[in-house]
């Protein structure tokens, strides 16, 4: 497990990139809730860290639009490839693209993630 | 000699003719008739703005009385059905597209239901291998829709026609959901053909005006491009999973780029059309086919193979040759050797007998 920052350095609805030795991830925070991905966008391997932590339209009747999964959508800042920071999983197609998502661990104050 | 071809053939676009317009008249409510008067009949519907170098008929059926043989059921019947095998013949009209380019639109419908009867007295009783097309008026929706539900039950009547372009607004604008309903409700399937820039519908191209037939014959693809954008995004494929269609005379070997385009599109924007459930490309394979008249000629025929490889399926093409039209494609010529028999079959028969429910044969 790698320490990556201590839990009120994060605030909700941030992220922020880390080196863990060769691997870049990129860490986001859902309420109380951590979640790592490698920071690599699957498409053409933007740093999804300098994206934007969101929400998005979710399925919806034709022609209604309707916002949802606020904080849990990780935008690439080229395509705009939304991508699921609890899997890892592109919304768009989540059978066949995805980034690597990692374990957080919350140990007291602070949060490591296994890499 | 043609020789006949060994298989089944459904033949998914056929103009049956019409002397004149006037011919009508007797299917026409008596509110209707001031509307054919002098004035009126030469300009009736709205003409298509581009003429042909040559005509748009095969000159090999024009006599010199002015008829051509494609007004004459029963010549149409030795011509095209005898002569080629062909089991179902889609009569997708000669003015009816123009309807839904008239202004004056309840008068339209009224053409469109005249049309109908006309078609149906005149050419479906002929022949069951006749499949009709309710004519209709697109820019009024509602009336198109109980139009579908007059004749819709038909038994030799097996789709909707429409233009493309569409009148105005795009074919995905939910005005026209009471056409896709009706269609739906009726077992009917939709065919767009190409159809004269004329009236409501609008300008021949996102560029404006081609100033040759030759473009505009260019442009037919561009149409059908947008149009199926338009449907797709749009949701009309999500909100009725009921509606396939057919696409006429636009081609196919943009689909491909097309379907690319959609998918990638959809990763990078798939928050503005939340509504599409699966790529956009899965939308096409499975609501939509396409024409092969007129026939893609790559310089070398096994590039074709690889188009319909790119496709994603072989069960989107359904044969069709435009008679009695110029550019008409008789089945075998059309179709090179380098398709396997299989595929062969599938474009002739299969896909269309899959597609409109036909009968085996």
């Amino acid at each position: 497990m790698t320490f990556l920052c201590r839990r009120d350095e994060l605030a909700p609805g941030e992220k922020r990139a880390f080196d863990v030795g060769r691997v870049r991830i990129v860490l986001c925070r859902r309420g109380d809730d951590f979640f790592a991905l490698r920071d690599v966008c699957p498409h053409h391997g933007a740093n999804l860290s300098m994206g934007v932590l969101t929400g998005t339209n979710v399925e919806s009747e034709v022609g209604e639009y309707r916002y949802g999964r606020d904080g849990e959508v990780l935008r690439c800042p080229r395509h705009g490839w939304e991508i699921d920071i609890t899997t890892g999983r592109a919304l768009h197609d989540p059978e066949h693209k995805r980034v690597k998502a990692y374990r957080v661990v919350q140990r007291g104050d602070d949060v490591l993630v296994e890499v | 000699m043609i020789e006949k071809a060994r298989q089944p053939i459904a033949d998914c676009d056929v103009h049956e003719g019409m002397r004149s317009i006037t011919e009508l008249e007797p299917y026409l409510p008596s509110e209707w008739l001031m509307y054919f008067n002098r004035d009126s009949l030469g300009r009736l519907p709205a003409k298509h703005p581009y003429l042909h170098p040559q005509g748009g008929t095969r000159l090999d059926v024009i006599h010199p009385d002015g008829t051509s043989d494609d007004m004459f059921p029963e010549r149409v019947r030795e011509q095209l059905l005898d002569a080629y095998g062909i089991e179902a013949a889609m009569l997708v009209g000669t003015y009816v597209h123009q309807f839904t380019a008239m202004p004056q639109g309840k008068f339209a419908a009224a053409l469109a239901a005249a049309y109908n009867d006309w078609l149906i007295e005149r050419w479906l009783a002929v022949d069951t291998r006749f499949k009709g097309s309710v004519a209709v008026a697109a820019q009024e929706p509602r009336l198109a829709a109980r139009e579908i539900d007059r004749v819709g039950g038909h038994p030799s009547i097996v789709q909707v026609n429409l233009p493309m372009p569409p009148p105005q607004l795009p074919w995905g604008d939910e005005k026209f959901y009471p056409i896709w309903e009706a269609a739906v409700r009726n077992g009917l399937r939709i065919a767009f053909h190409v159809s004269p820039p004329a009236g409501l519908l609008g300008a021949a191209s996102v560029n404006g005006w081609p100033t040759t037939y030759m473009e505009l014959r260019g442009v037919y693809g561009l149409q059908f491009q947008a149009g199926l954008m338009s449907l797709v995004c749009s949701g009309v494929f999500a909100r009725f999973p009921e509606l396939k269609i057919v696409l006429l005379e636009g081609g196919f070997s943009w689909v491909p780029g097309l379907m690319w385009k959609l998918d990638q599109s959809w990763g990078a924007l798939r928050r503005e059309v939340p509504w599409l459930k699966r790529p956009p490309s899965d939308y096409i394979r499975d609501h939509v086919r396409f024409g092969t008249q007129p026939m893609e000629e790559p310089p070398d025929p096994k590039q074709l193979l690889q188009i319909i490889d790119m496709l994603g399926s072989d069960e989107l093409l359904l044969f069709a040759t435009d008679y009695p039209h110029w550019d008409f494609d008789a089945p075998g010529p059309a179709l090179p050797a380098v398709l396997p028999a299989t595929l062969r079959r599938k474009i002739l028969w299969e896909n269309a007998r899959d597609f409109y429910g036909l009968p085996a044969q």
